[in-house]
């Protein structure tokens, strides 16, 4: 009976588990040998991410607090509303909150990555490099999705200043 | 050692423990809350001549502020309108800073 479990947890585990990154051994190779330049440029990117981050990240704030919701309260304060302006000022300071979180799990995973001995682990160090491509993926797609909301914000008061003409 | 000296060390001995048990539930919080990622005090990401310049001009520049309360107008909107679109050429311009190039195999070296 125990060897009966043993196997169907073998064969479970088996099936479920992730098949590991399809990486060469010329690409193992490369990341052997160019370890410690490999390294370097990723404390790099730690620094200029930082810098960007912050400088986006004032700009969002920006964007938020001095012109969309005080432009939404200024309806209310003209006894107004636009539906669509209140919508896009949930969205954005949902998609900000969302960029601040994706931003933090990135550099989590790239701090990660750069702690790895690449030249011992040059597969895990791999692995966790897809992983934090990912994530900075994700990073990405908010920043596209903070511009489009932004772009509409124009739109929408664009729209609004023809009906206040 | 007398009971003062005794208490004395007993005291100095909980304030030590107490001391880095708040610095070390401090330090856990100021990683796990990802405020590291944004502090640029740490030795190796201050901010450079360049950008402590740029700092300085937009502070000096007069800065816009839509009041919350008045009528809403045309010229109101046209104002806003040019102020909004001034803060949005800015993070139209940082779309690349998070692209896929900068962890390519190609970049790294794999």
């Amino acid at each position: 009976m125990r060897k009966v479990f043993a196997i169907i947890a073998v064969l479970v585990l088996g099936a479920v588990s992730v098949p590991a990154m399809a990486i060469t051994s010329e690409q193992q190779n490369s990341i052997k040998e160019n370890c410690s330049s490999i390294k370097e440029t990723l404390v790099s990117l730690q620094h200029t991410d930082a810098r960007h981050r912050l400088n986006v990240g004032r700009y969002y704030e920006i964007i938020l607090n001095k012109f969309i919701v005080p432009l939404n309260l200024r309806l209310v304060d003209n006894n107004t509303t636009n539906a669509e302006l209140v919508a896009n000022q949930s969205n954005f300071s949902e998609t900000r909150a969302k960029f601040n979180n994706d931003y933090i799990i990135y550099q989590q995973n790239l701090e990660e990555l750069v702690a790895i001995n690449c030249e011992e682990e040059p597969v895990k160090f791999y692995e966790k490099l897809e992983t934090t491509r990912e994530k900075r993926k994700a990073v990405r797609q908010d920043m596209a999705k903070l511009k489009t909301l932004a772009d509409k914000q124009m739109s929408l008061v664009s729209g609004l200043k023809e009906k206040t003409e | 050692m007398t009971t003062g000296g005794r208490n004395l060390a007993i005291m100095g001995i909980v304030s030590c423990v107490i001391a880095v048990a708040t610095a070390g539930a401090s330090l856990a919080i100021y990683h796990n809350t990802g405020d590291i990622y944004l502090d640029r005090s740490r030795p190796g990401f201050l901010p450079d001549e360049e950008e402590i310049e740029e700092e300085e001009d937009k502070k000096e520049s007069e800065e816009y502020n839509f009041e919350t309360s008045g009528k809403i107008t045309a010229e109101v909107l046209e104002e806003y309108l040019e102020k909004l679109k001034a803060e949005v050429d800015v993070i139209n311009a940082y779309q690349e800073a998070f692209s896929d190039s900068a962890l390519s195999n190609e970049r790294l070296g794999i």
